[in-house]
């Protein structure tokens, strides 16, 4: 049975007919697979049984997010999947954060198109695209076969998590959550929502009961949460990357320090509170395969990354690696990081891939796009 | 018939030409002019290209913008980023801050970005528009490394008084309104212009960013706009002439949602304008001298209700004071020798602060006329301080000659600079980014040559003239995120421009009928060397190869004009291109009496074959639209 599974869990999210992906994968290994010989684009979109996505931002603005691929059999890199099945007019959208799958469709989450791009998973063709509610849309997973998409929404509205019929692409519900909601996980059942403060300032995880859609919880943490990972012991972990704040001559008159944050995932008592004020906003956080240690850095502000065990009382002084990536993911069956590089958003990224000592795997230059900051995992 | 006028086609103003029956002989005072830079463009442009919209298209876009002017204009490649947003011009492939905008002398691009938005400024106000080509430009200081545009007015002394007013409506709620009066003496004259204008730009368009490609109205892209300007010019005695011009205006535009934001956008730019210039002119026997000053002061509240703080407030002030003399040498040669200083100021929420800048040249240019006047010589120098730091001395050198009475041959090489805008240098550090003091000033080298055919003739004119360019700037700033991720500027990028400007143009007079033409073309390899995927690529929004066209029928009160302009495949990043679009623009109109007052009614169509194109990158331009105008002339 092939799955899709999400970058910072590990867990499985959905799955679907293995048989066809194998008749995609002899249709693709017949029909196509041609080089064009005027760069070194290869425009076979490859057989997407077994490999990573690579989700790459694009310059705000532009309009040139793209999705590569990357087979685990090969070492070619499938560039702009989106083109190589709609043609090379046709445009993905502006600023592509995150990427979700229901059955046979992919729903791709466009934050300044507004948007949800849906195409068809076998082979990434258009089917059709999410707008309306759908206001500066951030992250997404699947739960009991419905969409919770989180978004910012406009300014001096509350963030929110729309939850999306997969089939219909209507709005089935609407949660309220928090200032700038961002990050979004499920666990236990629940799902937890980070809201980073947006345009302005948060400090809370809203835990939202999918059977009401409603939120029944909300704990403090550190200033401006973007992201969870649950450890081997069920507790759920939660980075802040601080906030800043500017006076009207925009001095800075007050900076907070990022905190990483462990959360009990029974009692949603705070256990453990580290401050990791020399660490500059980090943004990205991931686990190691085994749950036992979590990597933070990264991001827009350019930190470098960090490796903790979930049992330690303090935080390392030293770096896991001094590659600042834009983000950062493990691998579910190597346990490898996968570190998306965004030199600047001018031009094409790489993907560097590290052990968990830290040491280069491997590096990816061809045919990533520009930031490449999402990896979605797809196994047999 | 109408190869009866091609036939005998002839000459006008080549690009050259403009000019060129001025260079080769000194005029002893020329008190009848009161222009300010008009005698150093003249006199020691020596060599470069000098054009002047052909007055079909001045007349095709009397009522709209510079940019929509301009782009129509010979070899002027505009980033217009959708209807009547942000509009910036580069010549010879290079950047928009490599072009300098002077009015009346003073240079008003603005000190914190290097920019200024063509879109802002109504054709209607200025007399004069003409365009320097090339590196020739280093004369009239920082940042004219690929040329320079003019904007005055018009001599007023001794002219008859006389009051106009135009009204134009049109497509997507589009509607104008100028009027102009002039009075004065045979010493003293004055003109007060107004105008107004308003649009929607609610017009439909492909949304090429869609799949299938469905129609959308185009939102959150009006603008209204009023300004005004007043000068006056008086000859105070035989010897002395003084000049002020107040200009004010104000621009009030929603910014364009790009065709890829599934939302309407709401962002707003507001631009607040006052430019005060006063000059006076002193006629010596054997020269004269010329005193300027300028205060150009500007506001730009551009705001975005989806950000944490809506508004961003900018405000610019620059002082410049000018004094160059010339002193006359004989029948063929002159020395001009001025000063500069301008005190520049910015205040904006980018800067911690206010921040603030000295800035004093000296420039001096001589001019060797040759052959009785069949050609001269030009070599100018010019040297800039900034803050007590000594810029490297720039130059230009130029020659031009005629021969076999119908052809000349010109060139020009050029060493230039521009030092770096008050947003590079100052910008405040935050979590983004953060200015860079010590950046260092671009500089580089550029040169044309080449050669013009004229022919004039009772009835007919032509013009053929061909000429290639070159240019390598180094120390090119650019924004980059580095230090944590911080978007730094730095001198970075090497460039390198190679192209070339052929032009074509005729005009024939029979009876009562005039036929006029013009085709220009320009081909343009313009490179950055980079450790990167831009290495050896097309610099981004330089098309390599761009064509512009316009003829104009006149016959009794009839008139009708028709412009094209083609500009090619464009990249908009490391590798996804802009269609190359053909744009074709009409207008007939007719002059005629109106209870005895002058009146002439026109209608123009712009985007005569629907054209959908994208100038910048998913932002719609306005698909075949209509404008009527009528303009009254007591």
């Amino acid at each position: 049975m092939k799955r899709f599974i999400s970058e910072h869990s590990g867990n499985l999210i959905w799955g679907f007919d293995a048989l066809r992906i194998f008749g995609l994968a002899l249709f693709l290994a017949l029909f196509s697979g041609c080089e064009d010989n005027n760069d070194t684009k290869v425009h076979d979109p490859g057989n997407f049984a077994d490999g990573i996505f690579v989700l790459n931002e694009g310059a705000w603005g532009a309009s040139n997010s793209s999705v590569s691929f990357i087979p685990a059999d090969k070492d070619t890199v499938f560039a702009d999947l989106f083109i190589t099945a709609n043609g090379e007019d046709a445009v993905l959208g502006d600023v592509l954060m995150d990427m979700v799958s229901v059955d046979t469709l992919s729903y791709l989450v466009l934050n300044s198109s507004h948007s949800v791009m849906v195409v068809n998973n076998k082979n990434f063709e258009y089917v059709d695209e999410i707008t309306g509610e759908v206001n500066n849309p951030r992250h997404a997973i699947v739960y009991n076969g419905l969409i919770y998409l989180t978004q910012w929404g406009k300014f001096g509205q509350e963030g929110a998590v729309l939850v999306i019929d997969p089939f219909d692409f209507s709005v089935v519900a609407t949660i309220a959550t928090g200032q700038g909601a961002h990050g979004i996980k499920e666990i236990d059942g629940k799902i937890w929502v980070a809201n980073s403060g947006g345009y302005g300032y948060a400090n809370t995880v809203s835990i939202i009961n999918p059977e009401s859609n409603s939120v029944e919880r909300t704990i403090e943490v550190g200033d401006c949460p973007q992201n969870f990972v649950v450890d081997y012991e069920g507790n759920v972990w939660v980075l802040s990357s601080g906030y800043t704040e500017y006076d009207d001559q925009w001095q800075v008159i007050n900076q907070t320090e990022p905190y990483l944050t462990c959360i009990d995932g029974e009692t949603y008592k705070v256990s453990k509170n580290f401050q990791i004020s020399s660490y500059t906003s980090p943004t990205e956080i991931t686990i190691s395969k085994d749950k036992k240690n979590i990597y933070f850095g990264g991001g827009s502000g350019g930190a470098k990354l960090w490796k903790v065990s979930v049992d330690n009382d303090e935080l390392p002084s030293g770096t896991f690696s001094d590659l600042s990536p834009y983000g950062i993911s493990v691998h579910p069956e190597t346990g490898n990081l996968y570190c998306g590089m965004a030199p600047d958003f001018t031009k094409p990224g790489s993907v560097i891939v590290l052990d968990n000592e830290g040491n280069e795997v491997k590096e990816y230059n061809e045919n990533i796009g520009i930031g490449p900051r999402r990896f979605i995992y797809v196994s047999q | 018939m109408l190869l009866k006028y091609f036939w005998v086609s002839c000459l006008c103003a080549c690009p050259v030409l403009l000019s060129a029956q001025d260079y080769f002989q000194e005029k002893p005072v020329r008190l009848e002019e009161v222009r300010i830079t008009s005698s150093r463009l003249r006199d020691y442009a020596v060599g470069a290209s000098v054009l002047e919209p052909d007055s079909s298209l001045v007349k095709l876009h009397q009522s709209e913008s510079l940019s929509s002017l301009l782009s129509a204009a010979s070899g002027v490649n505009l980033k217009t980023y959708g209807a009547g947003g942000l509009s910036s011009v580069s010549l010879r492939g290079g950047m928009t801050d490599h072009t300098a905008v002077l009015w009346n002398g003073l240079n008003i691009k603005s000190p914190m970005n290097g920019g200024i938005n063509f879109s802002v400024l109504p054709v209607s106000l200025f007399g004069n528009v003409k365009i320097q080509y090339g590196g020739s430009a280093t004369l009239f200081g920082s940042g004219a490394m690929s040329g320079v545009v003019h904007l005055d007015g018009n001599d007023l002394p001794g002219q008859p008084a006389s009051a106009d007013i135009s009204a134009t409506m049109g497509s997507f709620g589009f509607g104008a309104m100028s009027g102009s009066l002039k009075t004065g003496t045979k010493k003293f004259g004055s003109r007060t212009a107004l105008y107004l204008q308003t649009a929607d730009n609610d017009f439909p368009y492909k949304n090429t960013s869609r799949i299938g490609h469905p129609e959308e109205i185009q939102t959150n892209a009006g603008m209204n706009q009023l300004g005004g300007l007043q000068e006056n010019q008086w000859r105070i005695n035989d010897h002395s002439l003084l000049t002020s011009a107040v200009w004010f205006q104000y621009y009030d535009k929603d910014l364009q949602t790009l065709m890829t934001s599934r939302q309407q956008g709401e962002t707003n730019q507001t631009d607040k304008n006052l430019a005060v210039s006063l000059n006076y002119k002193y006629y010596a026997a054997s020269g004269h001298l010329t005193l300027k000053q300028g205060l150009l002061r500007n506001k730009v509240v551009y705001s975005d209700p989806a950000m944490a703080d809506p508004q961003s407030d900018n405000n610019s002030l620059s002082w410049i004071n000018e004094a160059e003399y010339k002193l006359r040498l004989g029948e063929l040669h002159s020395i001009l020798a001025g000063v500069n200083y301008t005190y520049e100021s910015a205040e904006s929420d980018g800067y911690r602060g206010s921040v603030f800048r000295n800035r004093l040249a000296a420039f001096v240019s001589g001019r060797l006329g040759m052959s009785g006047g069949e050609g001269a010589l030009v070599l100018s120098l010019r040297d800039e301080m900034t803050d007590g730091q000594i810029h490297p001395v720039v130059f230009s050198f130029g020659a031009e000659h005629g021969f076999l009475n119908a052809f000349r041959i010109k060139g020009n090489i050029s060493r230039n600079y521009r030092i770096p805008n008050l947003n590079d240098l100052y910008w405040k550090e935050d979590g983004f980014s953060a200015g860079n003091p010590a950046l260092e000033p671009e500089s580089g080298w550029s040169g044309d040559a080449g050669i013009v055919y004229s022919y004039k003739g009772e009835s007919f004119s032509t013009g053929v003239s061909v000429t290639g360019f070159a240019s390598s700037t180094k120390d090119i700033i650019v924004w980059l995120p580095e230090n944590g991720g911080k978007w730094t500027p730095r001198n970075k990028k090497n460039g390198d421009t190679r192209g070339i400007e052929a032009n074509f143009n005729f005009s024939a007079i029979a009876n009562k009928s005039r036929l006029s033409g013009r085709v220009f073309y320009t081909y343009t390899s313009s490179v950055l060397t980079s450790s990167d995927e831009y290495d050896e690529k097309q610099m981004i929004y330089i098309p390599k190869h761009q064509m512009s066209s316009n003829m104009e029928f006149s016959r009794n009160s009839f008139y009708s004009i028709l412009a094209c302009r083609f500009t090619g495949e464009r990249y908009y990043d490391y590798s996804k291109t802009l269609d190359a679009y053909f744009i074709m623009d009409a207008s007939v109109g007719y002059r005629f009496s109106l209870a005895g007052l002058d009146a002439d009614i026109s209608v123009k169509i712009l985007n005569l074959t629907d054209r959908q194109y994208q100038v910048v990158a998913w932002y719609a331009m306005p698909p075949r639209n209509y404008k009527f105008t009528l303009n009254i002339t007591i």
